[in-house]
């Protein structure tokens, strides 16, 4: 697969090297092959949406990116160099940061402890908080409340709240919206393009191209584990269509 | 589209230094195996220096298979605490994701049963 997902941004300026880049990459579970050679490139501030329908494979290629599995061909190169291999908390301690599918919380501690894990990468307990709550004024009322007793939309912003707080690279995001109210995906949304807008890289999994319409810079649309069509979540929308009706 | 230069150097500095750990878990797997062959090496060096010991009358003969033994003892116990290292290393990784696994099953069950109480 060749498409390339390079938006206009990217393309005027070539001379830099994107923060991640997937080379021909294939990769499955227990010898089934799920991705069968996808190309993907993600340049430093760019926000790039993966879409497409249940058992594409885009969550697959965040947990390959992420380093939960590894590529049995192709090459995984992040801000310039390969890194097939590479395990997952290396890869979470430079700040490549995942929110997976379920959020990925701490369901049996409370949201300040939750918060106190993400100290790994120097940052004090304090600023952390402060940062989460700048970012989800809702989770200063909820710091001592165990996790697993929030709502969805809750346990999501501490998700992001917990990624954000270790100031990521690349932000990966999961299926964000799954489960949960349009108005709290709103909120979530608009928090990810502030997010954006500060400079942060993001690559995000979506099943609908109209949720990150708004957002996303360029969209790659994935159908049987390849990337069948790459450009502005606008232009996917339809194909997305015909992808989820086997067209 | 904005970026952020200060953090995208950091960033590129930290993945240029980050160790991959390609090398690191052929080196375990390499003392693992290194620690098996040490084990069975030092046996049989050993079982060697004692029918040498038997097939002489000779008390230097018989005392360098004293010490060949010794030293095959020495292999085969060096050999065995690299063996249990790597191994134990593997499994303990293993428990240790268990552990966790099933911590999270029960608090599940637990949140389930008081959201079910409330």
């Amino acid at each position: 697969m060749t498409a390339s997902n390079q938006s206009p941004d990217a393309v005027a300026t070539p001379a830099a090297t994107p923060l991640v880049e997937l080379r021909n990459v294939r990769a499955g579970y227990d010898g089934i092959e799920a991705l069968h050679g996808i190309d993907l490139v993600v340049q430093p501030g760019q926000v790039v949406a993966i879409l497409g329908p249940n058992g594409a494979g885009k969550s697959t290629t965040l947990k390959l990116l992420a380093g939960l599995i590894q590529p049995t061909a192709g090459d995984v190169m992040v801000a310039g160099r390969r890194v097939n291999g590479a395990r997952p908390d290396d890869l979470a301690r430079i700040g490549l940061c995942l929110i997976p599918e379920g959020r990925g919380i701490f369901q049996n501690l409370t949201v300040r402890e939750n918060l106190w894990m993400m100290t790994h990468r120097g940052v004090g307990q304090k600023e952390i908080e402060e940062r989460s709550i700048v970012a989800f004024p809702q989770l200063g009322d909820l710091l001592d409340r165990v996790s697993g007793t929030l709502s969805g939309g809750q346990q999501q912003m501490l998700a992001m709240a917990r990624g954000l707080a270790t100031d990521p690279a690349l932000l990966v995001l999961d299926e964000l919206s799954m489960g949960l109210a349009p108005l709290v995906v709103d909120g979530l949304y608009n928090t990810v393009r502030e997010v954006a807008d500060q400079g942060t890289s993001i690559l995000l999994v979506e099943q609908f191209a109209r949720i990150v319409m708004d957002v996303a810079d360029s969209a790659s649309l994935m159908v049987q584990g390849r990337i069948t069509q790459c450009g502005h979540p606008r232009d996917i929308e339809a194909k997305l269509s015909q992808a989820y009706l086997g067209g | 589209m904005i970026d952020n230069p200060e953090r995208l150097e950091q960033f590129t500095n930290e993945v240029a230094e980050m160790r991959l750990p390609d090398t690191r878990s052929s080196r375990e797997r390499l003392l693992l195996i290194g620690g098996i062959a040490s084990m069975a090496l030092g046996v049989i060096v050993t079982i060697v220096a004692y029918f040498v010991s038997h097939g002489t009358t000779n008390p230097l003969q018989q005392r360098d298979a004293i010490v060949i033994a010794l030293i095959g003892l020495a292999v085969a116990i060096v050999g065995s605490a690299a063996f249990l290292r790597y191994s134990i290393a593997q499994f303990l990784r293993f428990w240790l994701a268990r552990n966790s696994w099933e911590q999270s099953a029960h608090t599940d069950r637990l949140v389930a049963a008081l959201k079910q109480e409330d």
